[in-house]
């Protein structure tokens, strides 16, 4: 009952080629995870509260491209954290909060629309650029009431964006995460945050 | 049990979630909206679900393996019945597949038709022709109004302010509260007029300067920094706004016609509402073409997640099978390798195997008349257990010795009086070939080859006396051996019984010569005395009164009665020494040395003969008497002078050596004489009593030493030499015999 030397090079042969396969997927996916830039985050206090604009460039793969041409929409998340800088341990976080919003083609309307899932408002514009661009501007963004921010410790906010995968119709979604061209995201983006 | 049952239930849950996810799948994949968010989830949950079973199947299938290269019992039965429920369940299973595959790709396919892509192309078209055709009378009826709030403006002046809400679109900008002066024309009149739902003037760079609306909303709808550049660049602006929470709205942005050359330009911004059959039939079209196109793009994609999906199905279904193959073979093949095992158990002799009876079916039968068979079994050899044992007790109580054999002469018993005659130890003999006997004990040769010799004969019944030397000395056995057959098995075996009689026969030999020896002595020396006293007497009555010559002849005659009688008292009291019961006074005597002293006095006597000595030096002290021995010694030189024939050289040779083979260390004595050698027919009786090879003597010097040497433990043999003489052979165990008759040394003489 001894394996046979063709079954153990045969065996020997797949479990390379899984471990290649799982070293590629490690190092493919980070590679495309960072294309999204933001440019810049201004934050600023007033009436009490602390807002933060937000300034990011969004390109779309070409697939993403024509999945919006095709009707899909393009859920694109901001994650947002202000975070108590500490010197020893890990920082700790005040504030957690995710910014979703979509980009949709109207074919009738020949228009893109630019949704905002927490506010509910909308930009309709003509031409994709545009709506990239609207999609990359957030303003006046409520982080936190200035009352609860401590003023006496170090604070700093970040920031990252990225395609939502989970947000496509439910049969892209194996494809989307197999497939390092819907892989779309920032890195954290890091600003102080003076009240 | 209880733990394979919980076991079997756990995989069953698993194989039923399983299962209900694959359903979550194809419904999410259906309608997105009921388990979409899930879909991932589940996709996930039914991968690691799948991964679980497989390693369930890697285990089930590297147990199995282990238990086939340990040739289990039951391994190949179960390896079979589940390459057969794998092909049962898997074929049905492929074939599936790959029809559901095909259905699947068709269905998909099916959905989309190229009549269905053009209509619904046409329908958006359509749709876009009528709005556009509402958007231009629209557009018209704005520019009649902005050409109606110019005229008005020109009247009146510019305006003194501009409420500047740019705000709404820059939040850096501030709010400027204005007026517009628009003449006449009433802006709110101008928007009931126009249907409008909402109607604002902007100035040039997009600051609000009035605007009426149909709703509550105070903030109004701005035009982007696209349209006011487009409209800088005198062109008007109508574009379709989607809807958002209520219809369709048309926008459309004009230049407000400037009659003063002063006066600053100004924008009349206007929304307008379809009207709600337009508004619902412009949204089916738009909705039923955005998801046909959002189909026709997710077509392949679709199919992937399907196929995935069924592939899923497939593969779950295959583990799940063959996951039951591995227990429902299990489950079949486990009364059977538990009978597989409990024969095992049977054939190394384990009779207490019982198997737990789990069935009522044929299976249960077959573990219940198994059980049956093992409790007889168990009987039976129990009670064949206590016959043996009675045999053993019986076979170990007896004095003499048993050896059976089978019908290959291999033994089957030796009991312990057998290995204490044959001073053998405890070495396991059963089941090898009499020779083995000799491996170890190289001195039960002719043991071996008379009871070979015996066996082969097939007498029946045979009786035979074998001597043996070994390390206690000359040993002879009686042996009684009878054929055995085995119940009614043609083959037939051998029960050989022997008993160790050297001390009896040598016993009934000394008694009997004794007795022998004893009447004689009595017999003949009784008149001796008066013939001798008579012959003296006539000798000494007549000798002096008869004439010289008569007397001379009486004086010869009476000497030579007188002579005889003496010879015969001699002779009658050898034989009563030979009859006398011994008296051995055994000490630690050099032989060499003894030897020594007795040929020279053979030597001196004889200075014709040529003696050949060859001692073996540093021999042993021996435990015997000496006494007796320089008897042995004196008889065998003198037998040995005495042997050549007159005229002929006298050589006589003497030789001593240790023994090491065989039986353990013994010392060998050789005394050979150059003379005629023994007569054939007296070779095998020279040492009984009045057995001589010489026309004068007793017959009794040779029966002296034999006795006197087998006193000792030992042996004697004569033999004739290959050339010429013979010669005598006397083997002495080197350690302190114990004599033959054992009470002999202590016994006073009667």
């Amino acid at each position: 009952m001894a394996m046979s030397p063709f079954m153990r090079a045969t065996v020997s042969l797949l479990q390379r080629a899984a471990w290649a396969l799982l070293a590629c997927a490690c190092l493919c996916l980070p590679a495309q995870a960072a294309d999204i830039e933001i440019l810049d985050v201004r934050g600023q206090s007033r009436d009490g509260f602390y807002f933060m604009d937000l300034d990011a460039r969004i390109p779309l793969t070409p697939d993403m491209q024509d999945a919006v041409e095709s009707g899909v929409p393009l859920r694109f998340v901001f994650d947002v954290q202000l975070l108590r800088t500490r010197r020893y341990v890990w920082d700790a976080r005040l504030l957690v909060l995710r910014r979703a919003m979509r980009l949709e083609r109207h074919a009738l309307a020949g228009k893109y629309v630019v949704h905002d899932e927490v506010s509910q408002q909308r930009q309709v514009l003509a031409s994709l650029p545009d709506a990239l661009e609207a999609l990359g501007q957030l303003r006046e963004v409520t982080l936190a009431e200035l009352d609860a921010l401590p003023t006496d410790l170090p604070l700093r906010g970040r920031v990252r964006a990225k395609l939502d995968i989970e947000g496509l119709p439910a049969p892209m979604r194996p494809v989307a995460y197999l497939s390092p061209s819907w892989y779309l995201g920032s890195g954290w983006y890091t600003w102080e945050v003076t009240p | 049990m209880k733990r394979r049952t919980y076991a079997a239930l756990g995989v069953a849950l698993l194989a039923l979630s399983l299962l209900g996810s694959l359903v979550l799948i194809g419904a999410a994949l259906q309608n997105s909206e009921r388990f979409g968010s899930l879909f991932s989830l589940l996709l996930l949950t039914n991968g690691l679900g799948l991964a679980g079973f497989v390693i369930l199947l890697v285990s089930n299938v590297r147990q199995l393996v282990g238990q086939l290269r340990s040739r289990q019992a039951g391994a190949r039965l179960t390896l079979r019945m589940v390459l057969m429920f794998v092909a049962l369940s898997v074929t049905p299973l492929l074939v599936l597949y790959g029809f559901s595959l095909d259905f699947l790709k068709r269905g998909v396919d099916s959905w989309f038709d190229a009549r269905i892509d053009s209509a619904l192309q046409d329908a958006l078209e359509l749709s876009r022709s009528a709005l556009d055709l509402r958007m231009r009378e629209l557009h018209s009826q704005t520019e009649q109004l902005a050409a109606e709030l110019g005229r008005g403006q020109s009247g009146s002046g510019t305006s003194s302010g501009v409420l500047d809400l740019s705000a709404l679109r820059n939040p850096d900008s501030m709010v400027v509260a204005s007026t517009w002066d628009d003449g006449d024309a009433d802006l709110e009149l101008l928007r009931q007029r126009a249907k409008a739902d909402e109607l604002s003037i902007l100035s040039q760079d997009g600051g609000l300067l009035e605007t009426s609306s149909l709703g509550p909303d105070l903030v109004p709808t701005l035009p982007t920094s696209a349209m006011l550049l487009q409209l800088r660049q005198g062109r008007s602006y109508i574009g379709l706004e989607p809807p958002s929470t209520g219809g369709f709205m048309v926008r459309i942005a004009v230049n407000i016609p400037n009659q003063g050359l002063a006066s600053e330009r100004r924008i009349l911004h206007a929304l307008y509402a379809l009207s709600p059959r337009m508004n619902t039939l412009a949204g089916n079209v738009e909705h039923a073409y955005a998801r046909y196109n959002e189909l026709d793009y997710l077509r392949d994609k679709l199919k992937l997640s399907f196929v995935l999906t069924l592939t899923l199905v497939l593969l779950s279904s295959i583990a799940v099978a063959t996951w039951a193959a591995f227990v429902s073979a299990r489950r079949l093949s486990a009364p059977i390798s538990a009978l597989a095992a409990g024969t095992h158990a049977v054939t190394a002799g384990d009779y207490t195997t019982t198997l737990p009876v789990t069935s009522n079916d044929e299976i249960g039968l077959l573990v219940s008349s198994f059980n049956a068979m093992t409790g007889h079994i168990a009987r039976a050899r129990a009670e064949v257990e206590s016959q043996n044992r009675y045999m053993n007790t019986l076979l170990s109580e007896l004095s003499s010795g048993v050896i059976a054999l089978d019908d290959r002469s291999r033994i089957t018993t030796l009991n312990d009086s057998g290995r204490q005659i044959l001073a053998m130890e405890d070495a396991p003999l059963e089941g090898q070939p009499l020779s083995a006997l000799t491996n170890r004990h190289a001195w039960l040769q002719p043991l071996v080859d008379e009871l070979t010799a015996s066996v082969a004969a097939q007498d029946g019944r045979w009786q035979r006396e074998i001597r043996i030397f070994n390390s206690e000395g000359r040993r002879t056995l009686m042996c009684r051996g009878t054929a055995m057959s085995f119940g009614s098995d043609a083959r037939q075996g051998q029960v050989i019984v022997f008993d160790d009689i050297t001390a009896l026969a040598k016993g009934q030999r000394d008694a009997a010569w004794s007795e022998v020896a004893r009447r004689l002595a009595h017999e003949i020396k009784n008149p001796l005395t008066p013939i001798q006293l008579s012959a003296e007497r006539l000798r000494q009555k007549y000798l002096a009164k008869m004439a010289p010559a008569d007397a001379e002849t009486l004086d010869r005659l009476t000497s030579t009665i007188v002579q005889q009688v003496e010879t015969m008292k001699g002779m009658v009291n050898t034989f009563t020494d030979y009859a006398r019961p011994p008296v051995i006074n055994q000490g630690a005597a050099d032989v060499n040395a003894l030897l020594s002293g007795v040929i020279d006095l053979y030597r001196s006597a004889n200075p014709e003969a040529e003696f050949i000595i060859d001692l073996a030096p540093d021999l042993p002290s021996v435990s015997m008497d000496a006494i007796r021995f320089r008897q042995v010694f004196n008889n065998l030189l003198k037998n040995a002078l005495e042997a050549h024939a007159q005229g002929t050289p006298v050589q006589v040779t003497v030789q001593t050596r240790e023994l090491s083979a065989g039986a353990g260390r013994h010392l060998e004595i050789r005394i050979a004489d150059a003379g005629e050698g023994i007569r054939d027919d007296v070779v095998g009786s020279v040492f009984e009593p009045y057995v001589t090879n010489k026309t004068r003597g007793t017959g009794l010097g040779l029966a002296i030493v034999k006795k006197i040497v087998e006193e000792h433990g030992g042996m004697v043999t004569l033999e004739n030499n290959p050339g010429r003489g013979a010669c005598a052979i006397i083997t002495l165990p080197l350690q302190p015999a114990v004599p033959a008759s054992g009470q002999d040394t202590h016994r006073s003489q009667p």
